[in-house]
């Protein structure tokens, strides 16, 4: 089981980090060599990234990695809009003192990340933020759908906040997240979580514009 | 796409085992048993019988029932196996908050994109619920209620959406309890429905969002309801 958990996070990463790419088939022997494990644990593995959306499995062909178009990493973030909406929704109703003050702490971070530049933190907090607030919301059904695309749309995000100006916008949206959450006015919240991931839509569309994925940094996270 | 430029040893020169390619049909067909609801909520799911039943493999039964785990239809019990899996009303009403939130959605692109052939399609749903109502057929209109539902993701075109509603949809067959219908509640639902029709054919998205977000608050009160009985 711990096994499967690890060979599940490495395959996870590689593909994340575009060490194995989009279309490459993925063979379970080669696999089981490469990362030292057995065929079974190899097989099993695919079927969760089947699950997330990172890997298909056809009959007859076996696995490969799938192909994220930009235009579904738009959906995906059209969903989250509206399901992290209702999280947030669910968050402001339950919210207490200390996670009031945890996610204030979190804004003054990513502030202090936006001002020295730095991507690379500010993407990490601002993925810790919409964890928190998933958490706080403690919606079993949206958590799960959540989770699930949580990673296909990973190096896209990633290329929006190389964006001009984008993590300054990105920013104000989180901050005012963060207030409406912390107000503990439902509606506010809802509406300020779609109107932060409507805004990412709107970027993802400009970076459709600008072609798409620069090619040479396609799916690595830059170091910070 | 080809291999070229492959960190990982290439496909080129082998040809795929056996691999995963026999699972997906036993996880049909596993999930169409469970679906039809011959596997109930609670039942547990012994490999071994399964392997007999399906005329698989263990390993191959085992692989299909990862497969149904994430798609949230078993669990599994540590040690001995897996087992269907039971939704509480609590649940259902969480599964019920994210659909109010993803068909809505839905509606609205529907709204947008339909075209002549297909507003008639629907229109024609409409007038075949109308008639499934007037005969109180109810098992009919249940049928052409999720035929809407399922029409209506299509016409969206929102394939991320669909496939979270789809998933959301097959484990409804999971829940232990019977929603109360109320008497009346046919012909309520019968107006929900043609009203989100109206709004799809009319083109007029918002209104399409609107119509179904109230069809279901009005399922989400049924629900309530049977939580409040039981």
């Amino acid at each position: 089981m711990e096994n499967r958990e690890t060979l599940v996070d490495r395959l996870r990463t590689a593909i994340v980090h575009g060490e194995l790419f989009p279309g490459q088939r993925l063979v379970e022997v080669d696999l089981a060599a490469a990362f030292g494990s057995s065929r079974g644990s190899v097989r099993e593995a695919l079927v969760m990234l089947e699950n997330e959306g990172l890997v298909i499995r056809e009959r007859n062909r076996g696995a490969s990695v799938r192909p994220i178009s930009l235009r579904e990493a738009i959906e995906i973030t059209e969903v989250r809009a509206v399901v992290e909406g209702l999280c947030a929704r669910k968050a402001a109703s339950a919210i207490g003192a200390e996670d009031r003050r945890r996610l204030q702490k979190l804004a003054k971070a990513m502030r202090a990340a936006v001002k020295a530049g730095d991507i690379a933190a500010y993407n990490d907090i601002s993925q810790e933020s919409h964890h928190v607030i998933r958490e706080l919301g403690d919606q079993r059904t949206a958590t799960e759908v959540l989770e699930r695309l949580r990673y296909p749309s990973v190096r896209y995000q990633f290329q929006v906040s190389l964006l001009p100006g984008r993590i300054e916008e990105g920013l104000a949206e989180h901050v005012s997240v963060i207030e409406a959450v912390a107000s503990g006015d439902g509606d506010r919240a809802e509406a300020a979580m779609r109107a932060h991931l409507s805004s990412l839509v709107g970027s993802l569309q400009k970076l459709s514009e600008l072609g798409g994925l620069p090619r040479t940094t396609l799916g690595r996270t830059p170091a910070s | 796409m080809d291999t070229e430029g492959a960190t990982w040893p290439s496909a080129e020169e082998r040809e795929q085992p056996l691999g995963p390619t026999a699972a997906p049909a036993i996880s049909d067909a596993i999930r169409d048993t469970i679906l039809r609801g011959e596997f109930v909520p609670n039942q547990r799911l012994v490999e071994s019988d399964l392997a007999d039943q399906f005329g698989a493999s263990r390993s191959a039964v085992r692989l299909a029932l990862l497969e149904l785990m994430n798609e949230g239809l078993i669990e599994r019990v540590r040690n001995r196996g897996a087992r269907v899996r039971a939704v509480s009303l609590d649940e259902a009403v969480e599964i019920c908050d994210v659909r109010l939130m993803l068909e809505p959605l839905c509606a609205s692109l529907a709204a947008l994109r339909a075209d002549a052939s297909e507003r008639r399609g629907l229109h024609a749903l409409g007038d075949a619920m109308r008639v499934a109502v007037d005969d109180a057929d109810l098992a009919g209109q249940s049928e052409l209620n999720h035929q809407l539902h399922t029409l209506v993701r299509k016409l969206s075109a929102h394939h991320t959406a669909t496939r979270i509603l789809e998933r959301l949809r097959a484990q409804s067959v999971l829940h232990r309890f019977r929603l109360t219908t109320r008497p009346g509640r046919a012909r309520e639902s019968l107006t929900e429905h043609l009203a989100i029709i109206s709004a799809i054919c009319d083109g007029d998205a918002d209104r399409a969002a609107d119509a179904t977000r109230r069809h279901l608050r009005a399922v989400l009160d049924a629900l309530q309801q049977t939580g409040a009985t039981s």
